[in-house]
């Protein structure tokens, strides 16, 4: 830095301060070499320990080389025991693998047969449903057919029976008819008498189910149903059941 | 608990009889015959002795004779019990037998009499009826005819009229006049009672409601007069002896007027006399002859005979007064109306082709049904249940007391009269 002294207004003070200035610039110049001289004697310092430390170092590399071809001479013996081991252990995982694979051989051919079996024995369950099938549906269409005809027959039957009891009917009523003795009798009234017949038409009861009210009239009517017993009824017994009961509503 | 145990039997037969198949039968039509019953000859306590009277045979003949039933002969008995035990019912009913009477007459200690007897319904094997009659001697006929009515009653439905009385007039000839009598016979003829005996015409006997008086026409004093007699005591009355005809009494059903034919105001009229009072209220005011009044049985109307337009016919009238009215139409002649006692018709003389005979008008419909087939029959009157007529038929052996059913079919003489009887007339029931 250049200063250019100024010769205008020049005072007793401002000289005093340039003069400080100047000798504090100076004190500075001397610390600064003084520091310098202590960091080169510092620098010094350090590249010994440092070559030192290198050396040092250098030992320990090799110490430790050693240490490491002992550790593994070591450790390939173990290696190779370990391998030995693990062989002897294969090997007899390897029987004992033959000897569960014999048996699962075993196990599976047994179960291949005992499946076989089953099989067969469904395959033969299942014909035998499908034949009781087949026979059931056999026996099923025969009874229907059957049916068909029974119910053909029974409505012929239900037919003949019919018109054999409308004839019975006639029959019966004109035989109480001609029994109803009226003589004398009020007009307009009605009475019901229910009866029960054994096999050849004889009435073996007769009640007034429904009373005219009039004593004479139900009597007259009950007199009909006996004094014409016994009544016309076909031989048939079949046809007989059919008319075993008969309810007689008098209503001249 | 053996009302209760039936009741159980009964109900379950019932049950069991609903639940299986019933056929069903309806009964329109009937017959209408006589009804068949038999009489078992009553026993008799004393069977050493001979019995003081037939029981069976009056029932017996009260039964046929009213023509509505059918008597089995007695030969024809299968069997004779003397009790309900000892029937046989199947025999019976083999032989279609309906009803059967079985009874006994026994002598009491006292001298008297008592009668049991039991009617039986064969079908149904159940007593219908039976009684335990006392009676004294003369009253035995009178039991047999109460046991008629019993059984006439139970199986017709309508009360019987056996013990009733009729009244009548007899006429006798004898070599020198004609002997003529009012009497009274029991219903079948007998007991016949003579209350009056006249050398002169005795006519028109009428019954007192109460059957204790008769009313009759006696010619005794030359002129017609109308008595009222007493049956009992014999005690008579003059009621009517006015100039011209006294005729017809006919007594009203309450008993207290005699309706009667009289010609004291010139011409045949009816008039209605008080017979306490014996005041008259005449009826009838017309030209023609008006004659026979009879009362009906309400006592509301007068039926007579009138020729008011032309021949005779029967008119009724209201008995307070009024125009008469026509109710016989067919034919040319119809006298002597009597009321059946349900006033629904009339019995009268017809004459069908110059022959009288005995016909049923129906009021309701006018039709005339001819009941009889004689030439002269006449004096036709209703027995109290309706069910038969009473007339007097001439034949060659003269005038009888004959009986026919209103439906026609039975007809009957009671012959049991010498002479002439006519003019018969059928008492009421006895009280």
């Amino acid at each position: 830095m250049v200063n250019i002294v100024k010769a205008v207004a020049v005072d007793k003070e401002q000289v005093d301060k340039e003069l400080n200035r100047l000798k504090e610039q100076d004190n500075k110049k001397i610390e600064e070499e003084l520091k310098r001289q202590k960091e080169l004697e510092k620098k010094a310092a350090d590249a010994r320990s440092k070559r030192l430390a290198e050396e040092k170092k250098l030992a320990d590399i090799t110490k430790k080389k050693e240490l490491q071809e002992k550790k593994r001479k070591e450790e390939e013996v173990r290696i190779k025991k370990l391998e030995k081991e693990k062989k002897e252990l294969e090997n007899k995982k390897k029987i004992e693998q033959e000897q569960h694979k014999k048996a699962e051989a075993e196990r599976k051919k047994l179960e291949t047969e005992k499946k076989k079996q089953l099989e067969e024995q469904k395959k033969k369950d299942a014909e035998r449903k499908k034949k009781e099938e087949e026979e059931k549906k056999r026996l099923e269409r025969e009874k229907a057919m059957q049916e068909q005809l029974d119910a053909e027959l029974a409505a012929e039957q239900e037919q003949r029976d019919q018109s054999m009891l409308t004839k019975y009917i006639s029959l019966i009523q004109n035989d109480i008819q001609n029994n109803f003795n009226r003589l004398g009798l009020p007009e307009g009234l009605s009475c019901v008498i229910l009866i029960r017949m054994l096999e050849g038409g004889k009435v073996v009861e007769a009640s007034i189910v429904k009373s005219s009210g009039n004593d004479l009239f139900d009597r007259r009517a009950e007199t009909a149903v006996y004094s014409a017993s016994p009544l016309p009824v076909p031989d048939e017994i079949r046809l007989f059941e059919k008319m075993r009961n008969i309810r007689f509503t008098f209503e001249p | 608990m053996k009302v209760i145990i039936k009741l159980i039997i009964a109900s379950l037969m019932f049950v069991s009889l609903q639940t299986q198949a019933v056929l069903d039968i309806k009964i329109s039509q009937g017959v209408e015959q006589a009804l068949p019953i038999a009489i078992v000859p009553f026993s008799w306590s004393q069977a050493g002795n001979v019995a003081p009277i037939d029981l069976t045979s009056i029932i017996s003949a009260d039964l046929k004779r009213s023509g509505r039933f059918d008597v089995m002969d007695e030969k024809d008995l299968p069997q004779r019990p003397a009790d309900f035990d000892a029937i046989n019912f199947g025999d019976w009913r083999k032989l279609g037998m309906e009803n059967l009477l079985i009874g006994n007459l026994s002598l009491t200690n006292s001298g008297d009499y008592e009668i049991s007897f039991r009617l039986i319904d064969i079908y149904r094997g159940k007593q219908i009826a039976g009684f335990r009659i006392p009676a004294k001697p003369d009253l035995l006929r009178r039991v047999a005819h109460q046991i008629s009515d019993i059984i006439f009653e139970k199986l017709t439905g309508i009360p019987g009229a056996f013990d009733t009385r009729v009244a009548y007039i007899t006429v006798k000839k004898t070599k020198n006049n004609r002997i003529h009598t009012l009497q009274i016979a029991d219903a079948d003829g007998y007991n016949a009672q003579i209350l009056l005996e006249s050398p002169e015409p005795l006519l028109s006997p009428a019954w007192s409601p109460d059957g204790k008086k008769i009313a009759y026409v006696s010619f005794e004093a030359k002129n017609s007069a109308i008595y009222v007699q007493d049956i009992l005591t014999g005690k008579r009355e003059r009621v009517s002896a006015f100039e011209g005809i006294n005729s017809a009494p006919a007594w009203s059903p309450e008993g207290s007027r005699l309706a009667m034919t009289l010609s004291k105001d010139g011409n045949t009229e009816i008039y209605v006399m008080s017979l306490f009072s014996k005041t008259l209220h005449r009826m009838t005011n017309h030209g023609g002859i008006d004659t026979e009044p009879a009362w009906s049985p309400d006592g509301k109307k007068i039926a007579f005979t009138s020729d008011r337009s032309g021949g005779p016919q029967i008119y009724e009238m209201d008995i307070r007064g009024g125009q008469p009215k026509r109710v016989s139409f067919e034919g040319k002649y119809n006298t002597r109306p009597n009321y059946s006692p349900d006033g629904k018709s009339i019995t009268l003389v017809h004459a069908v082709n110059g022959a009288y005979r005995i016909g049923l008008l129906d009021l309701s419909s006018g039709y005339i049904t001819t009941l009889t087939d004689a030439k002269l029959d006449e004096s036709p009157s209703f027995a109290p249940n309706g069910g038969m007529i009473i007339y007097a038929t001439t034949g060659v052996r003269g005038a009888q007391l004959a009986a026919v059913s209103i439906d026609g079919r039975i007809h009957q003489r009671l012959g049991l009269q010498e002479g002439d009887v006519r003019e018969p007339v059928w008492g009421p029931f006895l009280k």
